[in-house]
Order: structure tokens, then sequence, then C-alpha cells
């Protein structure tokens, strides 16, 4: 856990950024009933999207409660509407801080998994095997490719709701998933190749 | 524009490509992380972070007195009066939040969305204590079982989902029905039950029971706001007519 924000109050400053911080500024209770709405429709969208990003589960909550403190101190700046896109933003941001140190892995390299990786009867339990092996291949992707596939691939959003997101044209979405599409089955490729040769050895 | 269909929706999408694409919609944070998440940020609803919130609170203080010891007033103007105020006014701690200073810089609130500028929050130094406590409750949370299912079972569950998704995308929409309704009684809790869900709906609104699909989809969305199907499902439950043909 990374921090906490009071239950009862909390500053108000993203409207004034120069005013003296008044920490006795009550939050009212329909802006906690927007915090609490805003987290329980997107905690795990931000944490996925961190996931996916290369953070490990611990350091994903924590940048999952950066970002929604964040969003907690800005509330009143967000338009209504807008509140996932601009949780996008702020995770995308915190991802870009913390992911060279979790995203260490070569798609290929220290893989004990290299026998295992072909879809076998039981390696189709091990969930936690296909999520490593799928952010070692989103790791070969840069990430203005990797956010575009990861929001319309695995999120499930629409192509113009990505747009609106990333805040790139519709048809930028298009060509970045195209070019994302093709990394992405290359690497599966070497992925399933690389299984093949560690059976073989 | 054609609408674009994702890689899960079509036919050419192998099973090791498959299996990696699901995994991630399978994957959420653990109830004890999301629990602790929700004490952090102050909302309601629950109660086993006694612990963390102490410790919160403990290295607030603490970093407020090893601010004060350093004289970081001058550079970062608005924490320390503003935790002063927190010191002051413990019933009514206003925000006890550490983001992290660099990575507050460098989360610069760009977000082009409003007009509002940077939040400052107040920096405390990252706690490496805070995330033992957060490493306990996912190992806890793991220990309290996930039922991951048997490989077997997970291949069939996978067969009946692409029998029924390539039925629809054939136009057979009782076949794809009956592979739904043998996936809903096999695997009543499912790993893609959510999935299932949203394949039952595209087949009922391409049976022609538009206002059914739609009254599911908008069922399914509420019952799944985290879910990566719920633009699917909102699609189908605004138009379920164009929604439900294949693509």
């Amino acid at each position: 856990m990374v921090a906490a924000l009071g239950t009862r109050s909390v500053e108000n400053r993203a409207s004034h950024p120069e005013s003296v911080p008044n920490s006795n500024v009550q939050v009212s209770p329909e802006a906690r009933k927007r915090l609490e709405r805003i987290f329980e429709t997107n905690n795990e969208f931000v944490w996925r999207l961190l996931r996916r990003l290369g953070l490990n589960r611990e350091r994903a909550a924590d940048m999952t409660q950066q970002a929604f403190l964040i969003a907690a101190e800005r509330l009143d700046g967000i338009k209504l509407g807008s509140e996932r896109a601009f949780l996008f933003g702020t995770a995308l941001r915190l991802a870009r801080t913390s992911s060279r140190m979790d995203r260490r892995w070569v798609l290929e390299e220290d893989l004990d998994l290299r026998t295992k990786t072909a879809p076998g009867v039981d390696e189709l339990a091990d969930q936690h095997r296909a999520t490593e092996l799928l952010d070692r291949v989103l790791a070969t992707l840069p990430e203005e490719l990797a956010t575009v596939f990861i929001l319309f691939e695995l999120e499930g959003f629409s192509a113009p709701e990505v747009a609106r997101f990333v805040r790139i044209p519709v048809g930028t979405v298009a060509s970045r998933l195209r070019r994302a599409r093709e990394m992405f089955r290359a690497s599966v490729a070497r992925l399933q190749k690389a299984s093949l040769r560690g059976g073989k050895s | 524009m054609k609408r674009m269909q994702r890689l899960l929706d079509t036919t050419d999408t192998n099973d090791f490509e498959l299996w990696l694409l699901r995994s991630a919609a399978r994957e959420r944070p653990s109830a004890s992380a999301v629990a602790a998440m929700r004490s952090g940020l102050g909302l309601s609803g629950v109660t086993p972070l006694r612990i963390a919130s102490l410790f919160s609170l403990k290295v607030t203080l603490l970093a407020v007195s090893f601010g004060a010891f350093l004289g970081l007033h001058g550079t970062e103007p608005s924490a320390p009066s503003f935790m002063n105020a927190s010191l002051a006014a413990p019933g009514s701690i206003a925000l006890e939040g550490k983001v992290n200073a660099a990575e507050r810089e460098k989360v610069a609130p760009d977000t082009g969305l409003t007009s509002a500028p940077a939040p400052q929050l107040p920096v405390v130094g990252q706690t490496a204590a805070s995330t033992k406590v957060n490493r306990a409750r996912e190992h806890l949370a793991s220990q309290e079982g996930a039922k991951a299912p048997t490989g077997p079972d997970l291949r069939e569950e996978i067969r009946l989902l692409d029998s029924a998704r390539n039925a629809i995308q054939g136009h057979h929409v009782e076949a794809a029905l009956d592979s739904l309704n043998t996936y809903a009684s096999r695997f009543p809790s499912g790993a893609f039950k959510q999935e299932a869900s949203v394949l039952r709906i595209q087949a009922v609104a391409m049976r022609g029971e538009t206002a059914r699909a739609s009254s599911m989809a908008k069922r399914f969305v509420e019952s799944n706001p985290n879910s990566p199907y719920v633009g699917k499902a909102t699609r189908i439950a605004k138009s379920p007519a164009s929604t439900a043909a294949p693509q």
C-alpha cells in the first residue's frame, strides 16, 4: 500500500494550485461517492493496464492506488465521463517511471518455461504462466503499439474509444494496431519456436 | 469504416495466441489488494487494514519530522503546512498520501482532459514496508485459494467457446446456443463465463430478439463493470441488431 486518503476530508487544490492548502476542506458526500464509483468501475482496468505494461502484481497495486490518489486530488477538474481516460493517462505515466525496474526480461531468455510453452493440457491450467508469457510478448512491442494493443485486444475497447484515450486519430489506432498485431504474432511465433527447441534439447 | 475485430473474435488466431490473450482477461487484483487500495483511498466498506492504516500514519508522522529536520519547506511549499495541518487536526487528516516525489513529477498531469493544474501531492518517502503489508496480503489471498481449473477442463472450456464463436460467425445461431448451453451446464463457474455471456447475448441478438439481447447486455455491464467485455456488451446494448451480425 502506498498511501492513505483521509476518510473525512481531502485537500482540494486542483482548481486553485496557488492557494494555501486548506486541509479542513470537507469532501462532499457527492465527491466521495464519485470517487467510490470511479474506483469500483476502474480499479481492475487500471491494475491490469499496469500489469500489461510490465509491473508485477504488487507494484501494479501500489501504482493503481497512486493513480486513484491523483484522481482524488483532481476530482473537480476531471470531466464527467472522462474519468477512465484520465486514469489511463495517469497510469501510463506511472508505468513509465516503474517499468524500467520491473520489465527486464527478453522474450526467449531465462525461460525455464521453454519446454512448457506449447499449449499442452497441463500447461493450459497455468494462468500465471500464460500471463507471464503474454507480458514477455508485450514487452517486445514499443509502448505506443503496446498500449493500443492492450486497450483494443485485451480490454475490449472500440477503436474510437482507444483513439480518445490515447488522443490519436482513429486511423492511427488502426495502423498501430496492425503493426502491433504483426509484432505480437511474430513474437508469439518466436516463443513457440523456442518452445520446440527446448523440447528437443 | 468497417469495425475492426479483436483477435479473440477472429478465426485465424491460433490456440496459443488465444490462450495468451484470454489470460489477460482473467487476471485481476486479489480481493485483499483491492481492499488495501480502498482503505488507502479512504473508501468505505473495508476493515481489515488497521495495521496498514496505523503504519501509514506512523510513516506520515516520521516523514513530517524528517522533512522538518531537513528543512524541506522551501522546496515543497505546500507539503509542510499541509502535513502540519494534518498533525494539528488528527481527526480530520486531509491526505496521508505518499506519492513519491519523482513519480509525481514524471506523472505530469498533462492529460489534456481538463485545465486543472498539477496536483500538489504531499511528499513522503516511499515505503518498502507498506509493500510488505501488501505482499503478505497477496500471499494470504493466494492461499485463500483461487480455484484454478484443471488442464483438461480448461481445454474443454476453450473448445466449447471456440465452437460457439465459430457458429456465430457462420450464422449458426442454434448451434452456438447449444455450445453455450453445454458450457453453462458443465462449467457454471467457468473461467470464461463472461466471454460466454457476451457470446450468448450476441447469439440472442442474431436470433432477432434484440430487446432481450439489449437488456441482457445492460445487465451484463451492470454486473461486470470491470470486464474487458464491457465495451462489446455496451455496443450490443446500444445497437443489438447491427452489433450481432458477424463483422
